[in-house]
């Protein structure tokens, strides 16, 4: 758009201009934009006042609003064009034009030029100047009959000249303009905001994805949370039945050794005072072997619960082993059992309790023997995790394996599927405790397919040394 | 009291007096133990064994850990006061080398672990008395 630039009239010879226009604060605007623009402005307050000071003042144009009490726009137009002297000053009709009727009305009477409330500065000065240089032109035109118009079955007589007719439509037409304009750039801000709008829905949904995703994340977080709290509880709650199955083990285990002690001399005593071929004979052997099974069970029993009293000692986890499988090698042999070792050179020596890594090898190598029965592998392999200083010991069998559903069970105290009078049930929980007195992990895999056999993985690193009365590595 | 004594007077292997306060376990090592060559006398506390020590002579102790008032391991180190070559057995109802390695360490000969056999026993006794024999022959005072 082009800027207006007004010419600056002659301040010498200011361009008068009468204002018509009940409402002060409306007149006073309109004076202001005029008087800064170098006109010289009157105010009337409505058109009986300004017709009279029309006389006085001589305006070089004249403003004017319609609707005005005692006479209003209208009527203020059609006095002025009907007296001779004051016709050829132009009249300009404040209007909203918000009904064909007022182009109609304001025809008839008139008018020179349409300005649309509410008004465009720029829009008003150029018509005024317009008016005003264009002004002899009208003046030289003489006045026509009148042209009858028929609008919503009511006839008009327009007395308007050509050139008032025409100013008057381009007037309109360029009021159509400016709102046709207005319009499309209040479009194009709608448009504007539309898009805005669009985008910001578009971020916010975006937002909203990652908050999406982001609890879901943290949902996932504390259901794996969830999870290993349980997992916790559950190695609580394993810990504390442990506890306190040590304690009653050691309770009863002294009680119980005494009574043991004297049947089991007993039964001996009677045994050896019965002949070989006596019936009762075989009666006392089942006796004392079932009393050496209680004594078995009440050992086990204390070697359980006993946890304070570790023997420290410099131990070579390999000659360890090797020291186990001699204890039952004869065993291994009948039962025509391959012990396959791979042991890695240079196995770090580490502090630890031998009588509880011999108690544990001979555990897991009674357990293989008892799940193979007979003709299979055992695979035995050492290895150093230097990285953690830990030794990495894997027990592998090609026995009958340990079904899915019972393995989470067999650590627990007291579960066996051995035959009855087999085991006693506390062999894996010793195991798994020994491992963990040496700092380390204990862990069975078993697909449960019998030849697969069982996977046993155990880390043992170097006990903490808690016992004063330990023996010092030397 | 329940005390007990066994005695073959001709074929002695050796004298032995039997400590637990569990008295059935007492007195069936001394049944057992007679027939064995052993002549034996048992009693259920320490104070009692002591009072018989220091007028009877003995070769062996064989005494449980665990008593009340008065344990093995006091036991043992007031009656090597009585007699210092006498040889002692530290019986344990405890199930672990711990506790009875202890003992040992005050003075027991050596330590056998409750229930035992005869057959477990028997050995660990005779090897006792070729050391108090090998004590008593160095010593001409016993």
């Amino acid at each position: 758009m082009t800027e207006y630039r007004p010419q600056i009239p002659d301040p010498r010879h200011p361009i008068k201009i009468l204002i018509a226009e009940d409402s002060i604060t409306q007149a006073m605007q309109l004076q202001n934009i005029l008087e800064e623009n170098g006109y010289d402005v009157t105010i009337a307050a409505n058109g009986r006042e300004a017709l009279q000071s029309i006389g006085a003042s001589r305006p070089a144009i004249i403003i004017s609003d319609i609707v005005m009490p005692e006479m209003d726009g209208y009527e203020l137009c059609r006095t002025i064009k009907a007296d001779e002297k004051l016709r050829d000053t132009p009249v300009i009709l404040l209007t909203s034009l918000s009904d064909p009727q007022d182009v109609i009305k304001a025809l008839q009477c008139g008018t020179d030029k349409f300005i649309t409330k509410p008004y465009n500065k720029i829009q008003l000065l150029a018509t005024i100047e317009h008016l005003h240089v264009n002004k002899n032109l009208q003046s030289l035109e003489e006045i026509q009959e009148g042209i009858p118009v028929s609008y919503r079955g009511e006839s008009y007589l327009i007395t308007s000249t050509r050139l008032q007719i025409l100013n008057l439509l381009l007037s309109t037409y360029e009021t159509a303009m400016a709102k046709n304009l207005d319009l499309i750039g209040v479009q194009d801000e709608l448009k504007r905001l539309n898009a805005e709008l669009e985008e910001r829905v578009q971020q916010r949904t975006e937002t909203l994805r990652i908050e999406i995703a982001e609890r879901k994340a943290a949902q996932a977080k504390l259901l794996v949370k969830n999870e290993e709290l349980n997992v916790v509880t559950q190695q609580l709650w394993q810990a504390a039945k442990l506890a306190t199955m040590g304690e009653l083990a050691s309770s009863i285990a002294h009680e119980l050794n005494n009574p043991l002690a004297t049947v089991s001399l007993r039964v001996e005593s009677l045994t050896a005072q019965t002949s070989q071929d006596d019936p009762r004979r075989r009666e006392l052997e089942i006796i004392g072997q079932e009393v050496e099974r209680m004594g078995n069970l009440v050992s086990n029993l204390l070697q359980f619960s006993r946890r304070s009293q570790k023997q420290i000692s410099t131990v070579d986890i390999c000659e360890e082993i090797e020291n186990t499988i001699e204890l039952i090698h004869y065993h291994l042999r009948k039962s025509n059992i391959q012990i396959i070792r791979e042991f890695a050179p240079e196995v770090p020596l580490i502090l630890a309790d031998r009588q509880q890594l011999r108690q544990l090898f001979l555990n897991l190598f009674t357990n293989a023997s008892d799940a193979i029965a007979k003709d299979g592998t055992l695979t035995i392999s050492v290895a150093a995790q230097s990285e953690e200083e830990k030794i990495l010991i894997e027990i592998t069998d090609t026995g009958v394996g340990i079904p899915p559903e019972i393995l989470p069970k067999i650590m627990e105290p007291f579960y066996t599927t051995k035959p009855e009078g087999k085991g006693t049930g506390l062999g894996l929980a010793i195991c798994r405790r020994i491992a963990q007195e040496h700092q380390g992990t204990f862990d069975i895999t078993s697909e449960g397919i019998p030849g697969k056999g069982t996977k046993v993985q155990i880390t043992l690193s170097s006990i903490e040394k808690e016992n004063p009365i330990g023996l010092k590595d030397t | 009291m329940k005390n007990v004594e066994q005695k073959d007077s001709n074929n002695t292997v050796g004298r032995i007096i039997v400590v637990d306060d569990e008295s059935e376990l007492m007195s069936t090592l001394c049944e057992m133990l007679g027939p064995q060559g052993y002549e034996t006398a048992g009693f259920l506390t320490g104070a009692e064994a002591l009072t018989v020590l220091k007028n009877q002579e003995f070769d062996l102790l064989l005494t449980d850990l665990m008593m009340p008032e008065m344990d093995g391991v006091e036991l043992i180190r007031a009656s090597l006061e009585i007699d210092p070559n006498l040889i002692s057995i530290i019986m344990t109802g405890q199930g672990t080398v711990q506790t009875a390695v202890e003992a040992m360490r005050t003075g027991a000969f050596d330590y056998i672990m409750k229930p035992f056999k005869l057959g477990t026993l028997l050995p660990l006794l005779s090897r006792a008395m070729q050391v108090r024999n090998l004590l008593s022959s160095i010593d001409p005072e016993q």
